[in-house]
Parts: C-alpha cells; structure tokens; sequence
C-alpha cells in the first residue's frame, strides 16, 4: 500500500495510489488523501492505473476528494487501466459518470486543468 | 510422495475473524482457490470483489454478535460440459440482515448528488450473476455467483438450424454462440431434477436467441406464445412507464419470464428488455406444456418458482407501503429537527441589547429546510467576545447533526481556552473520530476584546471576513488552515488584528458571494463590499435585512440555492 505525489506547476497535483484499497487499505491511506486532495490545486489526477483492487470503502474515499475538490472549485479526474478489476468497480458503481476517467495520466493531467 | 487426489473434494472452506485483516486472508484464499480449481481470472476478480463487500457488511453492520464467533467462506466449483459455475457462501453469526431486499435506489447522475458511501450492495449485485440470502440456525447465509461458458465441445447434440435472429446482430461473431451445440441445461433450476435424455429430447426443436445490449424480448400489452429462460446475460422487467427502481424487476440466469402469459393467454404485462448481451433459450407454449411439463420435477419445480415470485411480490408491495409510512414520519421528524437547530443558533437581534459597547447581529436563511450553515456569538467573560462561523459540507440530516455537535463541541472548547486555533486543533481532532458520513465544516473563529478592540482569530477554510467602515472596506489577513474534520492531526494558527470603533467585523458563509443571477454572475465580495460601506450608518440588523434584499434581487428568487449566513459585529462608544 502507497500513496505518492508530486506537483505539477502550480495548477496541478498528482496522487499515485498502489496496492489495494479495501478495508485495511483504505484506512491506512484515507487521511493522507483527504490532505493531499485538500490542498489548493486547480486540478487534481488520482492515479489508479497500478492499484490492484477497489473496493466500495475506497470508492467512498474517492468520492469523498473528488467532492471537496469541486466544491473549492476545481476537478478530480482518475487514471485507470482499461479491463481491469479497478476498472470493473468504478463501472460497477456507476462512479465512471460522476468522476472522469482516462487510461493515460497525460490525458488526465490536461483534463484536470482544462 | 503422494500425488494429488484426482477427485477433489466439491467445497473449499475457510473460517476468518471479522475483521479488516482478514477479510484480506479470505480475498487471497479465495484467488488461491479459484486459480486451483480453473475458474477464469475475470470471474474470480469478481467473486473476490463481491466477498469484500459481503465481508465488509458483516464487519460493519453485523454488531457485536458478529465478532463473537468466526465468519464461515464456502466456496463451490460446478462444472457442465460447456459451462462452469462458482459460488460462494458466506455464513456469519451477525444481526439478521438480508442484502437482497435493500431498495435499489437510482444512481446519482452528478457529484454533487452523490453522496460517499453505500455502494457495497451495488457491487455485489452488478458483479455477481445470482445473490440468494436465508437465515437459518440464527446465522446470516449470504450466497452469491457467477458462471462462465466454455468454448463448446467437438460433439454436436442439437443439430439443428442457427437462430433466425441472428441476422439483427452486430457482431458475426456472436453468431456461434446462437447455436446450442453440446449445450446442457440441467443448471436451471426448473430441469434440475428432469432425466438429461428426456430433457434434450424435449428441447431438441428450441432455439437460443441472442439479444444484444437494450434490445426488447417482450413488449407489454403484446400477446405472446412463448416461454422463455434467461441463459447468460441480464434482462430487466419494467412494469410500469416509468423506470423508476422501484418497478424494476432484475432477472437472473435460470429465471423463466413470460410463463404467465403462456399459463392464461393473456397479453404481457411487463417490457422486458436486456441490459446487457444476453442468450435466452426459447420454449414454445405447445413444448412447454405438452413435453416439459411432463418431465420429472418440472411442474414442480415451476409452482415453486411462481410461489416464490409471489412471495417476492407481496414482500415488495409490504416494503413499499412501510417505507411510504416511514417517509412521512421522516418528514415530520425533519421539521422538528429543523427547528431544534434554528433554536441552537443565536437568532435575536440584536444578541445583546443590554450592551452599549457592542452591537452584534446574525441572519440565517436556509438553502433546504434543514441546513448546514453555522454562527454562534457569546461572552466568555465581561470584555472578551468569542465569534464564529461556518459551513459543514452538505446538506439535509446528516449535515444538521454533525452542525450541532460543532456548535456543542465550539461552545465547551471556548470556554477552556481562549486561543482561537487551539479550539480548532482540538475541534479538529475530535470531529475526526467517528465521522464515518465524512463530512467537514470550513469554520473562522476568534475572540474579541470589547473594550481595546484587539481580534486574534484563526480560520479553518472558510472564507475571508471583511472590515468595514466609512472609509472603505479590507479583507482580514487569513492565517493557513485545512478545513475542519476531515483529517486528524492538523495544526492551526492565529492572527491578529484591531477592530476600532464604528468598525464593522463582517463574516459570512459562501452562500452569500456566490448566490447567482439567472445569467449566472456571482453577487462577489464586490458586490458586498459596496453595499456594507453604503449602509454603514444604519443599524447591524436592518443592514443585513439590506444586504439579504440585495442577494433576492439579485437571484430573482426568495428561494436560496445554498444556505445564506452572514455575522456582523461593531464596536461602538460606550454611552453614545
């Protein structure tokens, strides 16, 4: 389990979460995220593409972010690997529609800004 | 050396204690187990997401009966010829709860409608192809599935002719997987218990339709002289005009739809159409009745299967009228949850009339009938006037209570210290704990010295208050620091400042400044600015009645789209 991140410029952060993000996985990292997403960037990339497993606990921390970062008034958007179980969760919860999504993180960082 | 059994064993168990650990233990277990017996990596990635939420309810919800003994996991691999299922059970001592009568509620469409949690049942039904729940023996069995074709074997068993539909679809590659080659049926639950000779026969002259992803099956009000069996995929039944979750109906794989037409000719009752590619194996009415019905077990098997539907139906129509009760009790409930909050606030004016050196005043107008907008204004000795103000995301019930231990927990804390950010460190930190609807409030706090003027204060990421006086307006330096109670630990610091005589302290909340016209401008901290140095001879709370006429004016609705909080302070002189 970790979480990384680095500025991109003044306007963008990107997050990296890897391993899994279930029970026990999400509450290890869900204080930092909160932290990081609460940072005033206008746009924010969260990194999925190398986490194994999302479960709805981790959902909920997603959409947790993604709101506060709406409500100062910038965007979240998600790197995910097409086909993979991650992907499958998000689809599953109908989160694809309230959280964009990309397969690559230069897509995502130029959305998160535009 | 021993070699491995030929035969295994038809189960895989594992026991696990509830909690987040080894919900972990199992998921791996799980894998482990699924890659033994060749289940595909996809099916068992779908398993193990549905056994975490499975594991995570009874984990959360199932109370401290749960935890008292060790949580059972069975996993069972079934093979037919060209299809494979499997299925895992999960047997819990928790408090009784059936996951498969929770409401299916509509998705929300954008963020600001969705709220974080409850997702959990979403995923199990999505990700598995049956869910069936009993209590037995004071124990929760929750059993959930999934099943997968193999390619089909070299042996034709139905020689018989390609569907006719087949020409509607948009792949030509589907077109195999419309002939029934090597296919079996005995995993319905209808044929469980037929001869597999009679059944073939029986169904020799059937054919498998393929439907792709929206296409209807069954229309209502047309007649109809079939029965069908859903094989793969997902159909829904929607009973009325609108597809409202409520009258939605999810049918399974191994679900019969339109047999009560076939039983009294009458016209369909439903629209019955795939949400995903489905095949549906095809029984004429004539079939059905004069050779199916015949076989062992099947007349049986489907009054059990109308008995179970109507049971179904009836526990729904119960639900529906319950939960119709509930909601009406709800709302009464929230009107007076309404009103306890409004007698929390310190809504008089002006707050403390007895003063000549002070004069302070609130307003409140809320966005909903219950809303998560905050102030509070009380003396914590003769001269020293402690303020705030605040916003606690959100809006509805949730935001109200936690509002309300905010101003509880701002009210003791202030009374214990009188240094600004050591209240929201501590309110911080204590907001933290058990805030599992994970909500936070942006709060500005500070304490005022009536007499010298001097403000230290601190700010949790509301917004800026302003100064004003007839000499124009400032914003107040902001001191870094994170909203409240969205993560523990965080520090805070303090500025300060000197409110002089016939000053105005002005705090708001953003439901103000960024109440829009219809063409969507904002009223901006400008527009504020200018009217506050424009009445600023008149009395704090008919300049906030002004104000608040302003922002009318300026949205063309009395109805606001967020909660509109301002706080005004002013020092005067005494005795004049």
């Amino acid at each position: 389990m970790s979480i990384s991140y680095d500025d991109v410029g003044n306007d963008l952060r990107r997050i990296v979460i890897t391993g899994q993000l279930d029970m026990p996985g999400t509450e290890s990292i869900a204080s930092t995220l909160a932290e990081l997403t609460a940072a005033p960037k206008k746009g924010v990339v969260v990194d999925l593409s190398a986490l194994r497993f999302l479960a709805s606990i981790g959902i909920s921390a997603l959409i947790t972010s993604a709101k506060v970062v709406q409500q100062r008034g910038g965007k979240m958007v998600l790197v995910v690997n097409p086909g993979s179980s991650v992907a499958m969760s998000l689809d599953a919860t109908g989160v694809d529609q309230l959280i964009p999504i990309f397969k690559s993180s230069a897509e995502a960082g130029k959305a998160a800004v535009a | 050396m021993v070699s491995e059994p030929s035969v295994r064993p038809r189960f895989d168990e594992l026991t696990i204690d509830a909690n987040g650990a080894e919900i972990r233990r199992a998921s791996e277990w799980v894998c482990a187990a699924c890659h033994r017996r060749e289940v595909p990596l996809a099916l068992a990635d779908r398993l193990v997401l549905c056994l975490n939420e499975v594991l995570a309810n009874v984990v959360t919800h199932g109370g401290p009966t749960a935890r008292a003994a060790p949580i059972r996991v069975l996993l069972e691999v079934g093979r037919e010829e060209d299809c494979g299922n499997a299925s895992l059970t999960v047997s819990d001592t928790g408090r009784a709860f059936d996951p498969t009568s929770a409401a299916h509620e509509p998705l929300p469409r954008t963020l600001d409608e969705a709220s974080p949690g409850g997702r959990g049942m979403l995923i199990i039904r999505r990700c598995s192809d049956w869910v069936r729940y009993r209590n037995e023996g004071g124990q929760n069995h929750l059993t959930f599935g999934a099943r997968w074709t193999v390619q089909p074997a070299a042996t034709t068993q139905f020689p018989r002719s390609p569907d006719r539909r087949v020409a509607n679809l948009p792949h030509p590659h589907e077109q195999r997987q419309g002939t029934r080659r090597g296919e079996a049926f005995q995993w319905i639950t209808l044929f469980r218990d037929a001869d597999p000779r009679e059944l073939e026969e029986a169904l020799a002259d059937c054919e498998v339709m393929l439907l792709g992803a929206g296409a209807p099956l069954l229309r209502a009000g047309e007649a109809n002289r079939s029965v069908f069996i859903l094989l793969s995929g997902r159909l829904v039944a929607q009973l009325g005009e609108d597809t409202n979750a409520d009258t939605v109906i999810v049918i399974a794989p191994g679900e019969c739809i339109g047999e009560l037409s076939a039983i009294d000719g009458k016209p369909i009752s439903a629209l019955v159409h795939a949400v995903t590619d489905v095949r549906v194996l095809r029984l004429d009415r004539e079939v059905f009745w004069n050779r199916l019905m015949l076989l062992r077990g099947v007349a049986a098997n489907m009054m059990a299967t109308l008995t179970e539907r109507m049971r179904r139906s009836n526990q729904t129509a119960l639900a529906l009228q319950r939960e119709r009760l509930e909601f009406h009790h709800l709302k009464k409930e929230l009107e007076v949850a309404r009103q306890l909050q409004a007698s929390m606030l310190p809504l008089q004016r002006p707050l403390f009339p007895g003063r000549s050196d002070i004069e302070v005043c609130g307003f409140m107008e809320p966005a909903s009938r219950v809303g998560g907008d905050l102030f509070d204004a009380f003396f914590v000795d003769s001269r020293t006037l402690f303020v705030c103000i605040g916003d606690v995301s959100g809006h509805g019930i949730a935001a109200a209570l936690f509002m309300v231990r905010v101003i509880g927990l701002l009210r003791a804390l202030a009374m214990d210290t009188t240094q600004p950010d050591e209240i929201l460190q501590t309110l911080n930190d204590r907001l933290c704990i058990g805030n599992d609807a994970n909500l936070f409030v942006t709060l500005f706090c500070g304490f005022l010295d009536v007499q010298d003027g001097r403000f230290v204060y601190s700010n949790g990421g509301h917004c800026v208050p302003m100064v004003c006086s007839d000499r124009g307006a400032r914003r107040l330096p902001l001191p870094k620091g994170m909203l409240v109670g969205a993560a523990s630990g965080r520090r805070y610091s303090s500025l300060e400042c000197e409110l002089a005589v016939g000053e105005i302290l002005f705090c708001y909340s953003d439901g103000l400044t960024e109440a829009q016209d219809p063409a969507g401008m904002q009223l901006s901290e400008e527009g504020c600015i200018e009217w506050l140095c424009r009445g600023d001879a008149s009395e704090l709370p008919a300049l906030l009645d002004s104000l608040f006429e302003r922002v009318v004016q300026h949205t063309g609705s009395k109805l606001m789209s967020d909660d509109c909080t301002m706080l005004a302070v002013r020092r005067l002189v005494p005795g004049s």
